[in-house]
């Protein structure tokens, strides 16, 4: 079966094409730059079966554009029409809690999740619209970041507001970031010949933009630090993460910042590039920490790396008898440094890095942990289309 | 010696007096709306006048900002630098209208402001700091303060006492209050503290929220249309433990669990108890003890050996982790830190009669 995987973002579309269940990649590409004209003309940059990356030059003014002229360049190749078709929706809400089949309600139901993730949903949810027209009749599947995270018990994903008020009753903790959790969390349980049912472990999917931690038990997401938005947790690039109540409260009543402007600066502006006050790339900071003369950028890196081991012992606590630290994504998988500070004494928690193996991880699967580490450390190159591809195949077979 | 000890609370002020043994003479509470001079006079003294003279009095202040870092002598210079950092949530005035009520009636007497927040003024900048524009946070004075810091200092000195006094001792300090909070202390040395700019972060209290989505207060406003003081009433004083278990609730009673509601109230405040503990652990790659306070110290076996099960399966040799109980009260605490702060009772004195 031949499934083809698209994964939205505010501004571009990738795309895969997997031969399942042997997860063989096919064809791959992504529409880059699409909307209003930018500096930088549209563009689709896009390979065949691992070749060489080829790049096609063409104007793309939405989504459902970008959708057309990756599919005439797929149809270079005959044998490459899909079987079906899978989508990432980074939030499903409570309306759509689990991955599922596209159908007519579905088509609707998808309508009410748009608002949920503003940068993400909106373009996802017209491709698979547009998908519905363009590949009648082959079956569709939604593969949402959330649907990982159902699992979260209510005990995680409550918050300590009032019960019954029909005003706080619908706020829970929703978690982000679910695909690629799953997907490294499969991949480690593999790789440590732990059947993934009796898995326990955290992984820290630390994206250059966003990043999440995720503590797992019998395979299974029990938390995430992410919450009812994806502004909660670690510090982020531009996001502020975890952040007392309190203080947005203080800025819309005494200093008269409206609600915008609040959900701007922390969304936005905070993070990384809020504490350096220069980049919003933890990878630039790291590098100019150490040098004199850049005390924000030693302090911006002291604030990223604490909150993150501070979290680390927090689900090491809660996953109850880990396995495994995983790190993944941009700076999980990039920067050493990062994993070396994070994994410093922890030994109390039977973590113990090996430093050298930490320096030369090679991907797509390493161990970096010490021989007489009790808790392996490992590092996966994430691969959310994969993962797509998977839990869509799975759907298609039920 | 007689010591006053003041400590005002949500909605009133108790008033103890104590010798310096910190031995208990009297305690009451008054609410604040019958906080006079008048009614000070007729509950503090005697027909004579004389027998409940103080020598000294303390009070407790919840915060202090960035300017108190330990107790210090009220004077007028004191009371401008308290209105200095007023904000919404710590409104100066009031204390201040407290204090000049009680020094109406006792004139002559050095009165003493022990802050809440001076014990976590010296945290490490990264755990002090939040993921916020460094520049905003040094303008609007945003930083954790900790608000529970007068029970964690005396809590984490009796531990050091009782385990031997090592020099880098790492305590758990739990403060078992309506609000409960939890310290990383290395020492005497906090490197962490679950409360946070405001009291409402950290571990859910019986009725404030704890740590929260900041995005559910845009949504609030956008969607629900609630305004600030509604969201704020909703946060401090109808979330919670209260909130989850719909009914207004204790601590104690929520750790007794006789409902469902409760039972789940309770299992809510041990995972974000377990949370912060984990934390604290990594802060510290280490726990050498424990040790409760707080008005429900008493409760603190029964926390200490479920928390202890929750964590056993993550953290290595937690069995050798010392639990220990701080059963001082706050007046008591109150009562002894003018003797272990650098204020010399002779010069209270002198200042006070120079300042008057």
């Amino acid at each position: 079966m031949k499934i083809l995987v698209f994964n939205c973002g505010s501004s571009s579309l990738k795309y895969k094409l997997f031969k399942m269940p042997d997860n063989k990649e096919l064809a791959a590409g992504e529409a880059q730059r699409i909307g209003p004209p930018t500096a930088e003309p549209s563009r689709i940059v896009y390979r065949f079966e691992g070749g060489d990356f080829q790049t096609k030059y063409v104007p793309m003014r939405n989504h459902a554009e970008a959708l057309q002229e990756a599919m005439r360049i797929l149809k270079e190749k005959s044998e490459y029409s899909p079987n079906a078709i899978a989508h990432r929706l980074v939030h499903g809400g409570d309306f759509i809690k689990h991955n599922t089949l596209v159908g007519t309600t579905e088509l609707q139901i998808l309508e009410k999740v748009r608002k949920l993730a503003p940068i993400h949903n909106p373009p996802a949810i017209d491709t698979i619209n547009a998908c519905a027209k363009y590949f009648s009749g082959i079956p569709q599947a939604v593969v949402s970041d959330t649907a990982f995270h159902s699992t979260i018990p209510p005990v995680a994903a409550s918050y300590a507001l009032p019960k019954k008020h029909k005003k706080t009753e619908r706020f829970r903790k929703y978690g982000f970031h679910g695909i690629s959790h799953e997907y490294v969390v499969s991949e480690a349980a593999d790789f440590l010949k732990i059947p993934l049912s009796s898995f326990n472990c955290v992984s820290c999917h630390l994206g250059s933009g966003g990043a999440s931690l995720c503590a797992v038990q019998g395979g299974k997401s029990i938390d995430n630090t992410m919450g009812y938005s994806p502004l909660p947790g670690l510090i982020m690039s531009t996001r502020c993460g975890d952040l007392d109540p309190g203080f947005v409260m203080r800025l819309l009543s005494e200093y008269n910042f409206d609600v915008g402007a609040v959900e701007g600066l922390l969304n936005r502006k905070s993070g990384v590039l809020g504490l350096s006050g220069k980049s919003a790339d933890i990878r630039d900071i790291i590098k100019n920490a150490s040098k004199e003369g850049h005390s924000r950028d030693l302090l911006a890196m002291q604030i990223y790396l604490w909150r993150l081991k501070k979290y680390l012992g927090a689900y090491l606590a809660i996953a109850g008898g880990a396995h495994a630290v995983i790190f993944t994504d941009t700076i999980g998988e990039s920067v050493p440094e990062v994993r070396s500070i994070v994994c410093a004494e922890m030994s109390i928690f039977g973590l113990k890095i090996d430093e050298e193996r930490n320096k030369k991880a090679a991907l797509p699967i390493c161990d970096i942990s010490a021989n007489d580490s009790a808790v392996r450390i490992l590092v996966i190159a994430t691969n959310e289309e994969i993962s797509i591809a998977r839990n869509a195949y799975k759907l298609l077979c039920a | 010696m007689i010591i006053h000890v003041l400590i005002p609370s949500i909605n009133e002020i108790s008033i103890s007096i104590l010798n310096e043994n910190g031995e208990k003479h009297y305690k009451k509470k008054l609410p604040y709306n019958s906080f006079s001079r008048e009614s000070l006079r007729k509950k503090l003294l005697d027909k004579d006048g004389s027998e409940k003279y103080p020598n000294v009095a303390v009070m407790r202040l919840p915060y202090g900002g960035n300017v108190f870092s330990k107790p210090v002598l009220w004077s007028e210079k004191t009371k401008q630098q308290l209105q200095e950092i007023s904000y919404d949530g710590f409104v100066a005035a009031y204390f201040v209208e407290y204090i000049e009520e009680y020094l109406a009636v006792f004139p002559d007497r050095p009165l003493i402001l022990a802050f809440e927040t001076s014990f976590f003024i010296n945290l490490p900048a990264r755990e002090a700091f939040y993921g916020v524009d460094s520049t905003l946070s040094e303008k609007m004075r945003i930083r954790k303060y900790g608000f529970h810091g007068l029970y964690h200092e005396y809590a984490c000195f009796f531990a050091r006492r009782q385990i031997g006094n090592k020099r880098n001792v790492r305590i758990l300090s739990i403060c078992l209050e309506p609000k409960t909070e939890i310290a990383a202390v290395i020492g005497n040395r906090p490197v962490m503290v679950s409360g946070g700019m405001t009291p409402l972060e950290g571990v859910p209290g019986e009725i404030t929220c704890g740590k929260m989505d900041p995005a559910i207060v845009f949504e609030m406003i956008t969607e629900h249309k609630l305004s600030i003081e509604e969201i704020n009433e909703l946060l401090c004083r109808k979330s919670g433990l209260s909130g989850i278990a719909e009914k207004h609730v204790t601590l104690p009673e929520v750790l007794e669990g006789k409902t469902p509601e409760l039972k789940f109230a309770c299992d809510v405040f041990f995972y974000h108890l377990l949370q912060t503990c984990g934390a604290g652990i990594a802060a510290m790659n280490g726990v050498d003890a424990i040790v409760f306070s707080g008005r429900y110290v008493n409760y603190g076996t029964k926390v200490g050996e479920r928390l202890a099960n929750m964590i056993k399966p993550s953290v290595k040799k937690i069995d050798s982790a010392k639990q220990l109980l701080c059963k001082e009260e706050l007046d008591v605490i109150l009562s002894q830190k003018i003797f272990i702060s650098d204020i010399a009772l002779e010069k209270c004195y002198a200042d006070a009669r120079s300042d008057r």
